[in-house]
């Protein structure tokens, strides 16, 4: 595939500096090499000297001298090389990705930095991207500065609808406009908000499709190990047979979020653009961050993941359990939902409200609850919208119970409060 | 001051995530409050639960499960609070900014990323940008997609030499840009921020070369507006710095206290002193003959001139590996990366002085090779 098209202006412009080139000469060096060139501080100066940490179940990790001393040093760029080698492993055990030979994976501050920096390689301001309507609102937030051309796409319960998306790309081709439709993006687990999953064929289909219209395809998938029924079902990646696709894994879910750590597998070309932005900026993803899971998965091994995951999915189920539960006293009749098969959202629909932004914003703290009202993932924000999101990860099933409850109360009063307006 | 003129339409067109901005009615909320708009995973399912650091000094920083959960959960975008009120508190010391109550500071991914973000919230394409010269390589990776005209402004060993910049800017009136005059005290230099009157200075502060440069944790102070929209772009990008690198470096501090610290820095300084010094006594052995320098009076780089050959791009990138000898050629910290350029820059942050004086040596040969080179190529044109 020929992927220039799809660089922007600026990120063709993006050039490697000079001294990760000279680091190259490292790789094939004499021991004998004096290297004076990079600005390395002095590790000598560096206070820190051990580090352990406790794992649950007591077990102590402790890292090496070796060890914490590449956490605390500058690294390369696209991230700390056996940590970059473990995730390949995993990678190609988990997706038989059909074009590896072809790929490459980076490691991100967080899988939103990968995302973030995806965008800014891609998108000139007349390029065209398609997003589910409703979208994940700090994605929109991302487009709402760089202004591009968006292509919403409504969903139903198994997210973007084949349909609506190829009539999409028609009109935005036929719109005289310059620019080109260069990019798909969507949350195939559990999506944000809306909790759906899109089924294989589904997928398949709107792989056909960004085949057709020659897209990228953004696979943003931090939620793909809280899945609650052992059913995984086919990533992007697994069926990219072109290499469109570039995909964003996240370990915010499931190991820490606040370490910033996630992964973009894909084409190097694609890579590139994102690594010399991340050259550029950050230097390098967090090393200390990079080493310590680096150094847990290692103390895992396959088996002590699988049973992570399997704890972790056992939780948020009982969590969702507790949801329901609590929406089906308090909410029958009021509300709709979907029951989500994963991830941490619950997507309600108000029967008699037309739209909940003021309710929630507004009036919801004084009524003890909130949720984040529908508005803010559409992609057009001035249309009025009854949904609510509700996240249930960190309440408790009493919370959840007097939360909804709550919420009872506070649509009640807005109905009522609608109803004296009019 | 008006700060709107300085934003591109990018930056300008930013807004808050909303969920980000919910997540602060937290801090205000009643107990009762049941909080179910941030998509935060649940922290007890991160296997970490607690750790120990222990530090050069033999004393240790403890980790305890509710300091863990800090370490690994989302957090603000500004930073960790316990450090960014260390930070205020180590800025308004050092610096005492003139106004400072209009202000802000906020915790980056390393200064880096702080510049690059600041950076790419005022820089168009095809915009000027006044920069001294040599630059930074960093900061012209950053600029160089932007195809900005550049206003290099030549210096001397106490950086930019006002005259040139005022020369630089004269072909604009004084009120669209207005410039600074101050005159300089010779000894320990105040700050940009410490002279801030007008409030148009963004500071950019690191750990890396003091505490870590892996951690990836640095700071920038500015004017409210300007570093609001950093925190912005923050927002939809990275989200903040890493928290248990900020954690690591809140708790370090509390430990130390200011004599602690500023113990620490002096130690640094102490040893970063005798680098140079080696690195001086190797250059006078072997290059004195060969290459001009100024006496670094801090940091870790020594910038060397070879009057004797016309560009040093390919006599390092070509040749300096069968010498064993890497630095880094001038030319990458210019910003007309076409014309020649005779600077090679030599870091003596971590060589040991057996290898510096090794370095040099090589280096010697290199050049003298080279010069044997361009003669002979001049001869043949």
């Amino acid at each position: 595939m020929d992927y220039s098209k799809f660089i922007s202006k600026l990120s063709s412009r993006r050039k490697p500096s000079c001294i990760s080139e000279l680091r190259r000469a490292l790789d094939n060096c004499s021991p004998s090499l004096v290297w004076l060139a990079s600005g390395m501080p002095n590790p000598e100066k560096f206070p820190f000297r051990e580090m352990t940490v406790t794992l649950e179940g007591g077990k102590k990790l402790t890292l090496s001298k070796e060890t914490l001393s590449a956490g605390l040093q500058y690294g390369p760029s696209h991230g700390y090389l056996p940590f970059r080698n473990q995730l390949k492993r995993m990678v190609e055990q988990w997706h038989a990705p059909p074009r590896w030979a072809e790929s490459d994976l980076i490691v991100t501050v967080g899988n939103q930095d990968g995302i973030s920096k995806a965008l800014d390689m891609l998108l000139d301001p007349e390029d065209f991207i398609v997003v589910p309507d409703p979208c994940y609102s700090d994605f929109l937030c991302m487009l709402s500065s760089l202004a591009p051309q968006i292509v919403a796409v409504s969903v139903d319960d198994q997210g973007m609808r084949p349909d609506i998306l190829q009539s999409a790309l028609e009109k935005a081709i036929s719109s005289g406009s310059t620019g080109i439709p260069k990019a798909l993006y969507l949350v195939p687990n559990s999506c944000n908000p809306t909790g759906t999953n899109m089924g294989e064929e589904r997928r398949q289909e709107i792989y056909a499709i960004a085949q057709q219209y020659d897209l990228i395809i953004l696979e943003d998938d931090p939620y793909c190990f809280l899945q609650f029924n052992d059913k995984y079902l086919p990533s992007f990646l697994s069926m990219d047979v072109d290499g469109r696709v570039l995909r964003f894994d996240s370990f915010s879910k499931v190991v820490s979020s606040g370490l910033r750590i996630g992964f973009v597998t894909g084409p190097p070309p694609l890579l590139q653009g994102i690594t010399l932005h991340m050259q550029a900026s950050c230097i390098c993803p967090p090393m200390l961050s990079q080493v310590l899971i680096h150094e847990l998965l290692t103390s895992w091994g396959d088996e002590g993941f699988k049973k992570h995951i399997s704890d972790i999915c056992q939780f948020y189920k009982e969590q969702r359990d507790a949801m329901i539960q609590a929406l089906k006293t308090h909410l029958t009749g009021i509300c709709e939902w979907i029951v989500p098969e994963g991830g941490i959202f619950v997507w309600l629909k108000v029967l008699h409200l037309s739209d909940t932004s003021a309710m929630l914003l507004e009036r919801g703290a004084k009524g003890d609850i909130v949720l984040v009202p529908g508005r803010e993932f559409m992609v057009d924000s001035t249309k009025p919208s009854p949904y609510m999101r509700a996240a249930y990860s960190c309440v408790t099933p009493e919370e959840m119970m007097k939360g909804m409850e709550n919420l009872a109360k506070l649509i009640q009063k807005e109905i009522e409060l609608q109803s004296t307006h009019t | 001051m008006k700060y709107s003129r300085f934003l591109t339409q990018v930056s300008r067109n930013r807004q808050p995530s909303l969920i980000r901005e919910m997540t602060n009615l937290l801090a205000q909320a009643s107990p009762e409050l049941v909080f179910m708009a941030g998509g935060l995973p649940n922290a007890q399912m991160f296997p970490f639960q607690a750790g120990s650091i222990t530090l050069k000094d033999g004393r240790a920083l403890t980790i305890h499960p509710k300091l863990m959960m800090d370490c690994l959960q989302y957090g603000p975008t500004p930073g960790y609070p316990p450090l960014v009120k260390q930070l205020k508190d180590l800025t308004q010391q050092l610096h005492s900014p003139p106004r400072w109550a209009e202000m802000d500071l906020i915790v980056t991914a390393g200064s880096q990323d702080g510049l690059c973000k600041a950076l790419e919230m005022m820089i168009s394409p095809g915009d000027y940008v006044v920069t001294q010269e040599p630059c930074y390589t960093g900061t012209l990776s950053i600029l160089k997609p932007y195809k900005p005209r550049y206003l290099p402004i030549s210096g001397d060993q106490n950086g930019m030499c006002p005259e040139a910049l005022k020369a630089a800017l004269s072909k604009w009136k004084p009120e669209e840009v207005q410039d600074t005059e101050k005159d300089v005290p010779k000894d320990f230099p105040p700050s940009f921020l410490s002279m801030d009157v007008d409030c148009r200075v963004i500071r950019f502060d690191s750990f890396s070369k003091i505490l870590s440069s892996g951690l990836r944790i640095g700071y920038v102070t500015g004017p409210k507006p300007l570093v609001e929209r950093i925190v912005l772009h923050a927002q939809v990008s990275l989200l903040h710095a890493p928290a248990m690198s900020q954690v690591l470096v809140s708790e370090l501090l509390k430990l130390w206290g200011d004599e602690g610290f500023f113990k620490h820095t002096d130690a640094v300084q102490a040893f970063y002193l005798d680098q140079r010094n080696a690195m001086l006594e190797a250059a006078e052995k072997h290059l004195s003959d060969l290459c001009e320098w100024a006496v670094p009076t801090g940091g870790m780089f020594l910038w060397l001139k070879v009057p004797k050959i016309h560009d040093t791009w390919d006599m390092i990138l070509e040749r300096a590996l069968t010498k064993n000898v890497i630095l880094v050629p001038g030319k990458a910290f210019m910003c007309d990366s076409s014309k020649p350029c005779q600077y090679m820059r030599a870091a003596f942050s971590i060589v040991s002085p057996e290898n510096m004086d090794k370095g040099c040596k090589n280096l010697a040969e290199l050049i003298r090779e080279e010069m044997v080179l361009q003669e002979s190529n001049a001869s043949s044109d």
